[in-house]
């Protein structure tokens, strides 16, 4: 089976794809290789703090005590405008509290037990998410390249009439140029609808500032929040009065009593000891692609209502959709092996893409060392900064420089493979031997 | 109600699905027979995926097809080439396909024009279909996220249709086509 497109048609297809390969990828290739790692996000947190309070349910009194507990430690200073506290789950089975300044693990009785230290995880998200640079900057230069990968894909399929007949055309085993296109055929072809299921979501959630803020732009005023809240809701009008703080124990309750099936896994307080606080539950919905529903609860654990992520309209359901369907959250670890298993072989494929293109130089008669020195070193770079940071978040602690410590050794292998081919070129080139007298 | 062990169902397709693929592109000639029941068992696991479970049971599905597409690579990993021939000297028109040998400001303008200028167009375009879905009372949720998802999705394909555009002319012809369309269409249902 082959597609039917022109010859010349296939001719500009893989110029286009070569062109837009070599643009895109470096960062293409770090983002490919933190999101195949940041799959388990969950699972690396348990890892950096081994030892925190761990449960398979809570009561919600403990949680309510959580929450008090936790807001009596911040009596110091301006209570928090929003208090998080993420329920146990299979993934991660802790209760852990968030304000806008600090977290704590609890214990099954909602008692303090140790301040949350998960600095790594974080910074793997962050370097993904947005490359460590501003939010703004780091998520839409991501998004844009998300963007990128569907047309890589788009013009890898015109550049190659053959697709689909060559599928399981792998001969892996030749050390030469052949294997290395194989390679990279066979693993984007079948990675495909998985590339472009990430892609679409990544560059959805990426390019938001700048998609969403046109929205808000032209038919908001510059409101941000007023063009999201039809689709994720709206926050309720604030009411700086002082109040007790709200009860999350009804709320709970009610939850288990109208939708058994059902799995809260976050509750949030809004604006707590106001008079303006209201309560919203995540519940994660079993066998849906959507991260969950808004359950709002008043403070006194009065059911207002759902937003509409479950049963709403398709757009809503759609955007609710797009974080599992981008990280691989909806079905246990059976599905986050996969990704990682496909997310390695997106990110081979965008290795082995610029060798493809560096194997040709040299077939041309115009090898290119340096560049393939410094190909090479980033592709091996990323992976041992990744580890380095991960060893310093062993050895030094949750204060580690992760951010200075990855790019420093990833410019390091860069500079040392370029380095090692400038040293085998001289010794290659170096005087010949003088004959004796 | 469809019960829900159906996505085994759906999985078991999947995987026959690939394998019969395999089978069939593995032979010398054409099998359309195998051909089609592969790609018919591959559509009818998707279907039972959607009917048990919606998005999520067409997404378990899909991966049940790549993993297994992935598995039957792998096993090429150990196998040893039967004979090699040397890679093929290249083609002149391979000659890296107008890399490298490139003007740099003409390099430059092509990147302007498929970067930056084709997400504007795109973001015309997803505006003007968000005033479409509006005004066709598919409401305000539907066409905000209508934006959201139809940048990522336009930007790329014009992209790559510019890419492969040859001439400047053309090029920002099909810009100005796909935002004037988008103006258009934008006054028509009343956005301006």
């Amino acid at each position: 089976m082959s597609l039917g497109f022109a010859k010349e048609t296939v001719r500009k297809g893989l110029a286009a794809h070569t062109a837009l390969g070599l643009v895109c990828c470096a960062l293409l290739y770090l983002i490919c290789a933190t999101g195949t790692a940041i799959v388990l996000y969950e699972e690396w947190q348990r890892f950096e703090q081994r030892d925190a309070p761990e449960m398979t349910a809570i009561e919600p009194a403990a949680v309510q005590r959580g929450i008090e507990n936790v807001l009596a430690v911040e009596n110091d200073r301006a209570t928090t405008t929003h208090l998080f506290v993420h329920m146990p789950t299979d993934a991660l089975p802790r209760t852990t509290i968030t304000t806008d300044t600090q977290a704590f693990h609890v214990d099954a009785d909602g008692t303090i037990v140790m301040p949350e230290e998960n600095a790594w995880s974080e910074f793997l998200l962050a370097l993904h998410y947005r490359l460590n640079l501003p939010a703004i900057y780091g998520m839409t230069l991501v998004g844009a390249f998300g963007a990128m990968i569907v047309a890589l894909s788009i013009s890898g399929i015109v550049a190659h009439p053959r697709i689909f007949r060559d599928a399981f055309r792998l001969r892996a085993r030749r050390r030469d140029a052949v294997a290395t296109v194989d390679w990279h055929n066979r693993l984007a072809v079948w990675t495909l609808p998985f590339a472009l299921a990430i892609s679409l979501t990544g560059a959805m959630i990426g390019l938001f500032y700048v998609s969403g803020g046109i929205v808000a732009e032209t038919a908001y005023g510059g409101d941000s929040e007023a063009a999201l809240a039809p689709i994720f809701g709206e926050e309720a009008p604030q009411d700086p009065a002082s109040a007790p703080v709200a009860d999350a124990r009804p709320a709970l309750a009610h939850m288990a009593r109208a939708y058994p099936e059902v799995e809260p896994y976050y509750v949030i307080l809004h604006d707590p000891r106001t008079a303006g606080q209201h309560i919203q539950i995540v519940g994660e919905h079993p066998r849906r692609l959507i991260f969950g529903e808004y359950y709002a609860y008043g403070p006194d654990g009065e059911f207002h209502g759902t937003t509409g992520l479950a049963d709403g309209t398709i757009g809503q359901q759609l955007a609710a959709s797009t974080y599992n369907l981008h990280f691989g959250n909806y079905g246990g670890l059976p599905v986050k092996i996969a990704y990682i298993a496909f997310g390695l072989a997106l990110t081979a494929v965008v290795a082995t893409g610029t060798f493809i293109w560096l194997n040709k130089r040299a077939r041309q008669g115009r090898p290119a060392p340096r560049t393939r020195a410094v190909w090479s070193g980033f592709v091996s770079g990323v992976p041992i900064a990744l580890v380095t940071t991960l060893l310093a978040r062993l050895l030094i602690g949750n204060g580690a420089p992760f951010v200075a410590l990855f790019w420093g050794t990833l410019a390091l292998t860069v500079a040392v493979t370029l380095l090692r081919v400038r040293r085998d070129r001289e010794a290659a080139s170096g005087p010949a031997l003088a004959p004796a007298e | 109600m469809v019960s829900p062990e159906l996505i085994w169902l759906a999985g078991a397709l999947a995987v026959m699905g690939i394998a019969l693929l395999r089978m069939s592109w593995g032979r010398p000639g054409r099998a359309a027979g195998l051909n089609a029941l592969g790609w018919a068992a591959l559509a009818i696991g998707v279907v039972i995926g959607g009917a048990v479970a919606g998005a999520w049971g067409i997404a378990v599905t899909s991966l049940f097809a790549v993993g297994t597409a992935i598995a039957i690579l792998a096993k090429a990993v150990f196998e040893h080439p039967r004979r090699q021939r040397p890679a093929r000297p290249l083609r002149e028109t391979e000659a890296l396909n107008g890399v490298g040998g490139t003007r740099i400001g003409h390099a430059l303008a092509t990147f302007a024009i498929a970067g930056p200028l084709a997400l504007v167009v795109s973001v015309l375009f997803a505006l003007a279909a968000r005033l479409a879905l509006i005004a066709a009372g598919a409401g305000e949720a539907n066409g905000n996220v209508a934006v959201l998802g139809l940048v990522p999705l336009v930007w790329p394909i014009l992209a790559f249709v510019l890419l492969i555009t040859q001439t400047r002319g053309k090029q920002l012809l099909l810009t100005s086509a796909v935002a004037i369309a988008a103006l258009a269409l934008a006054v028509l249902v009343g956005g301006f």
